[in-house]
């Protein structure tokens, strides 16, 4: 039977379930036991998804402690015998994983987006490589265990599988930690970088006059408000938030256009956006040449139109 | 005469408010856009200029110069700061730049005579708005139309978009008032037309601050007839096709206001959404509606004798379209300095050049040639092309436009890059018969071939630099070569 | 003091074609440049340096030979020591072997900290630093956006750390391994034009598998446990345009579109 350790970060269990679909593709219709490893944490979100949750409770154990963390990680490879260890590709968990895998002798493959079958039925692991442009197509020779870590996101588990899920309570594993220390840490207020998000609401000329409608439209969709320069040129945008040459270079997966015309010096900085929708009066604007919809009518009240349509459904979504 | 001492002296001939000496705007003062990278990065290798000095009238002027010559300081005139070719650089290490700013007045709109009169500061946008108020136009629209003023376009012999109806600044000056190194100050009356000897008007414009100060203009003014606008453009295999349909409709005798044929490469910088991997040549027709119209038909006719060459014609509201955001502003240098600091990268650059209908080609195939054969870093060009966006009876423009990343300090961008690429511009040019300087002037960065563009006439040229500026302290370096300069500045040798 | 910036070269993406039928990147005669992040490293230390003249800085890389001019630059710039770890038998490693080379040579000399860019030129981690810093046996943080650069001559230095949802600010003790973002601050500056040609020979070495003595099964690929079968090339798919109104239908075309993408 397969057997695989799942690193449930505090911080980033939400995104560590996904990563239990990345375990039913691994093993197909092969059984397997699925253990999620909690430090310090309470382990309530894996209840019902997996089989065993190893809970490890020992507050000398820091998050950030990589050293102190591979020990542990490691012991309890050597005491289990997993097949695969399986990592968010988070800021932690990109550096810890590598450590665990030099650590252990053991493949490393990163930050995987997808899982396929070879004609013998061994697993291929798709990754990024040498540009975002390009993907690779990524074997690990015989042996375990195989260490990965997982793009959030790119994976969903449907959570369809009822599990009982056993407790295992650690407190004596053996680890040295030192050499770093958290002096402090906050949240970060309100990151308002364009350039790393999914999401981009963008104004031009063509809503200067209603450029705040753009602002409650971008939280429902859950991205951010950018513009293009007109809208800086009448200051109610910082430079941060512009879109261009002389702006930022933004790879959004969707990038709504709203009343901007596009010029080249715009466009160059739509660097791998997947998606533009741009809503114009003129169809004849450059914008619409790259648009996958042209919404042919006044940004405004599209603006309106939409919001209202996403709240009337979010609303009955509650009812 | 030291730093101090030439500060004291222009305290005694003007107000304390009309002497500039802030760091940051005697750094902005030291060089113009050929140094525009370097410039954005700190990294300008010549020496800042004493002060800037607003005089506030020809008197002013007359005397800021006549004690200029006499201590012979180097004197640069300047008005919206627009330059490309560094006309206003500064190679000298006690020069004082004479500014315009106070030179804001617009003296007289006189639409009955179709004339107006303008102090030297004066914004071509400014007037621009003015006449369109009463029906007119100045008919001038070079891409610097929001930020270029008035002493500054005619010293610098400049052109606009519409030159191939309205013709250049040379067509539309009238008459100007202008004081020379000595302090004396010359008014050249403003008539229709006459025969009194040489032109003179000529000695002033594009003298590129090199002979005199001018303070007042009087240019033509035009009525405007934005309703009869129409707009033409196709699609064509090569960009000699485009120049065939230009020349086809000039020789048979009309002038429509715009007439431009691009290369692949710039087509694809301007029109990304229908340019289809292909050359463009298009048209406005512009004026009473009766020589619209003509005009109109005469380009159709045109196209159709070339129509071999023809993909396809291109809606005309996308040329409309595209015509309607073709200036940039202040916004936009603004915008490029942002860009230039934050990147190694800027905008790119121009070398214009002009010939005859038969030689342009040939000039444009051999400069892409030898750029894509002989230029060592010719893989970091991420576009190299032109248009021809001028036309006359006998020849055309052409516009080459180039633009690379940036893999070298900031102060070595131009010589690693620009210089070779634009040598091989103006080599070409002169070696075919074709003038190096169209419309940009030949500032610092072209006075190496000055004496090759004139050839046996550059007699005349210096001739009239030593009546003008006996003891040369006008814009020292720019139009005239300076062998010492051009090499530490060009070349960077000590 | 003494510095050392691990740093790697990535094909220049603007030089490489594909091929097609292969499914492969064609790497051959396509030209190298320095990981973006290892850059900002690089003119982190050399910033230091500036104001710290006795502060020594190697540059460590695990590269062919044909990136020597490249490390020479890097030398021209003001670099003290350049080490290029180069054999044929080491090509074709994945990062975990290379870090096992890189690591060996690592242990060889002294250092009070290493250097390096916290991402790879693929937006990926750069996974070499927390395998080196696994076999030295150091501690190892990624994402630095900025050091307390006075701290810099005591045993333990301050970093600020831009992690996913915070900020954070950690001490580390020396030796320990720092992984930078551009967010420092620093470019690595070109060379100037008067410096091209300056010999930089006497401060480039170098080192080869006789000096590591590796087997030749434990390097290159057969040293290797992952091995890459292809790289493609992502293509965009050009998608049919569809122009709608701002009537309820096209509102609802739309709302449609953002539901099946799910961006609702």
């Amino acid at each position: 039977m397969h057997r695989a350790l799942v690193y449930f970060e505090k911080e980033n269990c939400q995104h560590a379930v996904q990563l239990l679909e990345v375990l039913r593709q691994l093993y197909g219709n092969e059984a397997f036991e699925c253990y999620a490893l909690t430090i310090n944490g309470n382990g309530q979100v894996c209840q019902g998804k997996v089989d065993y949750v190893l809970d490890v409770q020992n507050q000398a154990l820091k998050p950030y402690d990589q050293r102190a963390l591979t020990d542990v990680v490691s012991t309890l490879c050597k005491t289990y015998d997993f097949d695969h260890l399986l990592f968010v590709a988070s800021h932690f968990g990109r550096t810890l994983a590598p450590r665990v895998a030099i650590r252990l002798g053991a493949a490393f493959v990163s930050e995987i987006t997808a899982v396929r079958h070879d004609a013998d039925s061994q697993p291929q692991f798709i990754a990024p490589e040498a540009g975002v442009q390009n993907i690779g197509v990524i074997k690990a020779k015989a042996g375990k265990p195989v260490v990965l870590t997982v793009r959030p996101d790119t994976f969903q588990y449907d959570g369809s599988q009822e599990k009982t899920t056993k407790q295992i309570k650690l407190s004596d594993l053996e680890f040295k930690a030192g050499g770093i220390r958290q002096i402090s840490r906050h949240d970060n207020v309100d990151n308002n970088d364009i350039s790393d998000c999914e999401l981009l609401i963008s104004g031009g000329g063509g809503i200067a006059k209603h450029f705040e409608a753009l602002a409650p439209l971008a939280k429902a969709l859950r991205g951010k408000v950018s513009a293009s320069r007109p809208i800086l040129d009448r200051d109610l945008i910082p430079r941060s938030a512009l879109v261009g040459q002389s702006g930022k270079t933004v790879s959004p997966r969707l990038y709504m256009a709203l009343g901007i015309h596009g010029a080249i010096q715009h466009v160059v900085a739509l660097e791998r956006v997947e998606h533009i929708i741009s809503v114009n009066t003129n169809v004849n604007a450059p914008i619409c040449s790259l648009s996958e919809i042209v919404v042919h009518g006044d940004a405004a009240t599209f603006v309106d139109k939409m919001l209202k349509k996403i709240m009337e459904d979010n609303s009955h979504a509650t009812d | 005469m030291d730093k101090n001492s030439v500060l004291d002296q222009l305290n005694t001939l003007v107000t304390a408010d009309q002497i500039n000496t802030n760091t940051d705007d005697l750094y902005e003062a030291s060089a113009d856009r050929y140094k525009k990278y370097a410039y954005a990065r700190k990294a300008l290798d010549v020496p800042a200029p004493v002060a800037i000095v607003y005089p506030k009238n020809a008197e002013e002027v007359s005397a800021i110069l006549k004690f200029c010559n006499e201590n012979e300081i180097n004197v640069i005139p300047r008005a919206g700061m627009t330059a490309t070719e560094g006309g206003l650089e500064n190679w000298k290490p006690v020069t004082i730049v004479l500014d315009t700013k106070f030179f804001d007045k617009i003296v007289k709109i006189d639409t009955y005579n179709s004339q107006a009169t303008v102090q030297a500061g004066v914004p071509l946008q400014v007037l621009e708005d003015e006449l369109r108020k009463v029906g007119y136009t100045t008919g001038h629209s070079p891409q610097s139309k929001p930020v270029a003023k008035y002493g500054g376009l005619v010293a610098t012999r400049s052109i606009g978009q519409f030159s191939t109806l309205y013709g250049g600044i040379e067509d539309m000056v009238v008459g100007l008032e202008c004081v020379f190194p000595n302090g004396h100050v010359s008014r050249i009356k403003n008539v229709s037309r006459r025969a009194g000897g040489p032109d003179i008007r000529h000695i002033v414009i594009g003298n590129e601050g090199t002979l005199c100060y001018i303070t007042e203009v009087t240019i033509k003014i035009f009525k405007y007839y934005p309703e009869n606008n129409k707009f033409y453009g196709y699609l064509t295999k090569d960009i000699e096709t485009g120049i065939k349909i230009l020349r086809e409709v000039m020789v048979n005798g009309f002038r429509p206001s715009v007439a431009r044929a691009y290369s692949e490469e710039d087509a694809a910088q301007h029109f990304y959404h229908f340019h289809e991997g292909k050359c463009i040549v298009l048209f406005m027709a512009e004026g009473p509606k009766g020589i619209v119209e003509a005009t109109g038909t005469a380009i159709e006719e045109a196209v159709e004798q070339f129509k071999d060459g023809i993909i396809k014609q291109v809606d005309s509201k996308l040329i409309e379209d595209w015509f309607n955001h073709l200036n940039w502003s202040q916004k936009h240098i603004d915008d490029e300095y942002a860009e230039m600091r934050a990147k190694d990268s800027h905008a790119g650059y121009t070398t214009e050049i002009s010939a005859d209908w038969e030689t342009i080609p040939t000039i444009y195939n051999a400069v892409i040639n030898r750029v894509r054969t002989e230029f060592d870093r010719a893989d970091e060009i991420t576009m190299l092309g032109g248009h021809s966006s001028h036309s006359y009876l006998n020849g055309t423009n052409m516009y080459f436009v180039y633009n690379y990343t940036i893999n070298c300090a900031p102060e070595d961008e131009l010589l690693v890059y620009h210089h070779p690429i634009q040598k091989i511009i103006v080599e070409e040019t002169l070696k075919y018969g074709g003038s190096m300087c169209h419309h940009h002037g030949i500032g610092k960065y072209r006075s190496e071939w000055t004496l090759e563009e004139h050839g046996t006439a550059y007699f005349m040229l210096e001739k009239l630099k030593e009546a003008f500026d006996p003891k040369g302290i006008m814009n020292h370096g720019t139009i005239f070569p300076q062998p010492e300069e051009v090499k530490k500045y060009i070349y960077q040798q000590d | 003091m003494r510095l050392v910036c691990v740093i790697g070269f990535t094909p220049d993406k603007q030089s490489f074609g594909d091929n097609h039928e292969k499914q492969k990147l064609i790497w051959q005669g396509c030209r190298m440049k320095l990981n973006p992040d290892d850059g900002y490293a690089l003119g982190f230390a050399l910033h230091l340096k500036k104001q710290n003249p006795d502060l020594f800085i190697e540059v460590v890389t695990m590269a062919p030979l044909s990136v020597t001019p490249l490390v020479e630059n890097i030398l021209r710039v003001g670099v003290d020591r350049g080490t290029l770890v180069s054999d044929g038998i080491f090509a074709g490693s994945d990062t975990a072997t290379t870090s096992r080379i890189l690591g060996k040579y690592l242990k060889s000399i002294d250092y009070d900290y290493l250097l390096a860019g916290s991402f790879g030129d693929d937006s990926k981690i750069n996974q070499l630093p927390p395998q080196v810093s696994e076999l030295l046996n150091i501690n190892y943080i990624s994402g630095i956006s900025s050091i307390d650069e006075d701290t810099f001559s005591s045993s333990k230095i301050l970093v600020e750390v831009e992690e996913e949802k915070a900020m954070a600010t950690y001490e580390l003790s020396a030796p320990a391994f720092l992984g930078l973002t551009e967010k420092c601050g620093h470019k690595l500056p070109y060379v100037r034009l008067k410096d091209s040609r300056m010999d930089v020979g006497h401060r480039l070495q170098v080192i080869d598998n006789s000096v590591l003595g590796f087997e030749e099964r434990e390097v290159g690929p057969k040293g290797s446990l992952t091995k890459t079968i292809s790289v493609q090339a992502l293509r965009k798919k050009t998608a049919q345009q569809r122009i709608v109104g701002t009537d309820s239908e096209g509102i609802e075309y739309v709302y449609n579109f953002l539901k099946e993408k799910r961006f609702i």
